[in-house]
């Protein structure tokens, strides 16, 4: 089984840390150095307890892929309405309401999902218990919310708290799943729209309302988020079959163990349609989580989910078309490929 | 529902166990449950003309909380708080739960009565309605929230819990809460009100916020938290604004702003919510331990909450007493769970030896509700401010 995971990883994950020499972290974003210091800023309180758990996650790891896509759409936008190129104060807003609302969300599935181990260190719940947890999340929304607030502008408002209603209703969809083969896809695409993609899609649409008043500009932005969003979760569906916990920061086949049929089982079903009873009695037989990776190996599966991903960067690509050739253009092509070949 | 159902729901509480009554108690209002109380709010339902009841249905009656229905449904034969809560929000609905709702649609009705209201004169707004309708859900949902109590808690406390179904409750629960706070927050944008959107998650983050200085349930005092805990008559009014107070507080304020007054009745907006609630919660909060005596359940003795540590009389002698020290007098740890529980009975006849911190009690809830009856005058003359004002004196009754 081991040599099979690895060869997995070679084949698919070429790009492991040592051959990308430039990750998240090599576009020069000095805008994000104090992202998660303005957060904890914002979080302050003087309940020792709330201080600590609340501003456990902004602790300046991270990927911050959210915040840095946010910046770079913010850029392109403001360069080509031929404004200022410099983020806006509001346009920083919002990458800060990202990374809240993401960390927020990030800390209530923990609870639900009986998570332990987040980011490489232990959960909030792990910590302070389920009950604090839940309160920690709603008080990190909450001044997200707040924040939100300071920009004054309603339709800026309407469009990041649409993000709060989909993240909660794609936590429902992954609680039921269909009969039909073919609807299970299309329920997975939803649920991770709903669950990841619309964060990144609605903030980048946002970023560019602030921007400009040109609906194609504001439809190209959407688009470009909701396509990297939708690749991103991808990929990190495909990582947790090949990826150590050393290098996902949790252990593999999580979801799996969860209950949860991402992508690669979906595609493995194809193949071995025994795979469907599994899906719908969510692995919790003895051997079933065993026998549902044997499959997803035993398939192309990883292969059809990696195309998938290719796929979805694609169109990110495409919705970047209208805009002109600059540095801020580049980075966020080039991040697609980031998106597809990352190991973290 | 009607007043003789709805009665009869009220009356079946008395013979309910005592957890279920203290989740009650939590849920805001008194646990008193008479006759004039229920009169005293149709009353006012009928001046706003709106069934208050009806005011969270649309986020009840969704895809998502009757998938929630029928997971709970497995659960009904466990002892998870969330169906405590559950059966608090259905069973009281008239009553406890959408009381805030109807404070919103009085203070909404009665600024608009108001000679500089805009055009609509005597009625209540549409973004008004929607301000209680989110008021009630974000009530509600912390209300769900807070009927969360890790698996490990519950397994202790009833070996016949299964642990499947209690992480099964615990995920809906904070699913649940979620759902109803993601309800609030849209109707909250689409009132296209910034003020207004920072007012109510200013609420939010106070509920949350205030949850850390009261825990309200199943988690046990720890030893080295109790210093958290309110120990002064000041500590004790912050704590409870911030839990409680700051949402209707800040529903008014909102509910002014909606009506383009130029915080002409911002002043009286905020110091009204904040004063009935710390005036209904000293009251509360004296029945809460003086009546330990005569609810003698089984266990009646001692309880995993850790309020009781919290509740005004107690926060006053603490104060006489040196502070949190004194606290821990009164806090036991079980032999058998290895949980540590609070003393109930010990404090409540602790209480009882000093009157003279009862009659402070006693003062303070004077004081907030005469100050909550006072900022009420400043609003226009009208039946909606009467029935305010009556439903002030009824909560704060003893």
């Amino acid at each position: 089984m081991q040599r099979i995971r690895e060869l997995h990883c070679t084949n698919y994950l070429y790009a492991k840390d040592a051959s990308l020499p430039h990750g998240f972290d090599s576009y020069g974003f000095d805008d994000m150095s104090h992202l998660h210091s303005d957060i904890k800023k914002i979080l302050h309180t003087n309940v020792k307890p709330l201080q600590t758990m609340c501003s456990y996650y902004f602790d300046g790891n991270g990927k911050h892929f959210r915040p840095k896509v946010v910046s770079l759409v913010s850029k392109l936008c403001n360069e080509h309405g031929g404004i200022e190129r410099k983020v806006s104060e509001n346009q920083r807003k919002i990458s800060l309401i990202a990374e809240m609302i993401h960390v927020g969300s990030l800390i209530h599935d923990d609870v639900v999902d009986f998570s332990n181990v987040r980011r490489g260190k232990r959960s909030v719940n792990a910590l302070c218990g389920d009950h604090n947890a839940v309160m920690v999340g709603n008080y990190v929304v909450a001044n997200a919310s707040k924040l939100l607030s300071s920009i004054g502008n309603p339709e800026i408002t309407i469009i990041i708290s649409q993000i709060i209603d989909d993240i909660v209703r794609g936590s429902f969809l992954q609680c039921v799943y269909k009969q039909d083969n073919k609807d299970q896809f299309k329920h997975y695409l939803k649920k991770t729209y709903k669950k990841t993609a619309s964060l990144i899609a609605n903030c980048c649409k946002a970023v560019a309302c602030l921007s400009s008043n040109n609906n194609e500009v504001i439809e190209a932005a959407y688009q470009y988020g909701s396509n990297i969003g939708m690749a991103f979760q991808l990929v990190d569906d495909l990582l947790d079959f090949v990826a150590s916990s050393k290098t996902l920061g949790k252990p593999s086949v999580a979801d799996l163990k969860l209950g949860l049929a991402t992508a690669p089982v979906l595609f493995a079903c194809d193949k071995h349609p025994d795979l469907h009873s599994l899906i719908l009695r969510r692995f919790n037989e003895t051997g079933d989580v065993e026998w549902a990776l044997e499959a997803v190996y035993n398939s192309s599966a990883l292969e059809e989910t990696r195309l998938l991903a290719e796929q979805y960067c694609k169109d990110a690509r495409l919705a970047l078309s209208m805009f002109h050739e600059s540095t801020n253009k580049t980075a966020l092509l080039q991040l697609t490929d980031v998106v597809l070949n990352r190991s973290k | 529902m009607n007043i003789v159902q709805c009665r009869s729901i009220l009356g079946g509480l008395n013979n309910l166990h005592l957890p279920l009554k203290r989740c009650l108690s939590f849920n805001g209002w008194s646990k008193d449950t008479n006759s004039t109380m229920t009169k005293v709010e149709t009353d006012a339902e009928r001046i706003v003309g709106f069934p208050t009841s009806f005011l969270s249905l649309r986020a009840l009656l969704s895809d998502e909380l009757s998938a929630v229905a029928l997971h709970l449904r497995k659960l009904v034969r466990t002892k998870h708080p969330l169906l405590k809560t559950a059966r608090g929000i259905l069973f009281d609905s008239k009553h406890n739960v959408q009381t805030r709702g109807l404070i919103v649609l009085l203070f909404a009705k009665s600024i608009a009565q108001h000679k500089s209201a805009s055009l609509n004169l005597n009625e209540i707004y549409n973004s008004q309605r929607t301000l209680a309708e989110l008021t009630e859900l974000i009530h509600t949902a912390f209300l769900v929230h807070r009927g969360l109590t890790g698996v490990d808690t519950l397994m202790k406390q009833d070996s016949n819990n299964s642990r499947s179904e209690m992480e099964l409750g615990n995920k809906m629960a904070v699913l649940s809460g979620d759902f109803l706070l993601a309800n609030a927050c849209v109707a909250l944008s689409e009132l296209r009100n910034s003020k207004v959107v920072n007012m109510m998650s200013s609420s939010i983050a106070d509920m949350s916020h205030g949850f850390f200085i009261l825990p309200e349930s199943g988690d046990s005092p720890d030893p080295t938290s109790l210093s958290i805990l309110p120990t002064s008559r000041k500590d004790w009014e912050d704590a409870i604004f911030l839990s409680q107070g700051s949402l209707i507080s800040n529903a008014c304020l909102s509910a002014v702003e909606l009506a383009n007054q130029n915080g002409e009745f911002a002043e009286c907006a905020s110091s009204f919510g904040k004063n009935l609630i710390l005036a209904q919660q000293a009251r509360a909060d004296m029945q809460r331990i003086t009546c330990i005596n005569n609810n003698t359940n089984n266990n009646g003795n001692f309880n995993h909450y850790s309020t009781e540590l919290s509740a005004l009389p107690v926060v006053l002698l603490a104060n006489k007493h040196g502070g949190s020290d004194w606290l821990k007098n009164f806090v036991y740890v079980d032999d058998v769970t290895n949980m540590s529980l609070v003393m109930k009975q010990k404090l409540s006849s602790e209480v009882s030896k000093q009157n003279s911190v009862l009659e402070e009690c006693e003062e303070i809830c004077r004081h907030h509700r005469d100050s909550a009856l006072s900022a009420l005058n400043v609003l226009p003359p009208g039946e909606a401010r009467e029935s305010l004002k009556l439903l002030t004196k009824t909560f704060t009754a003893s």
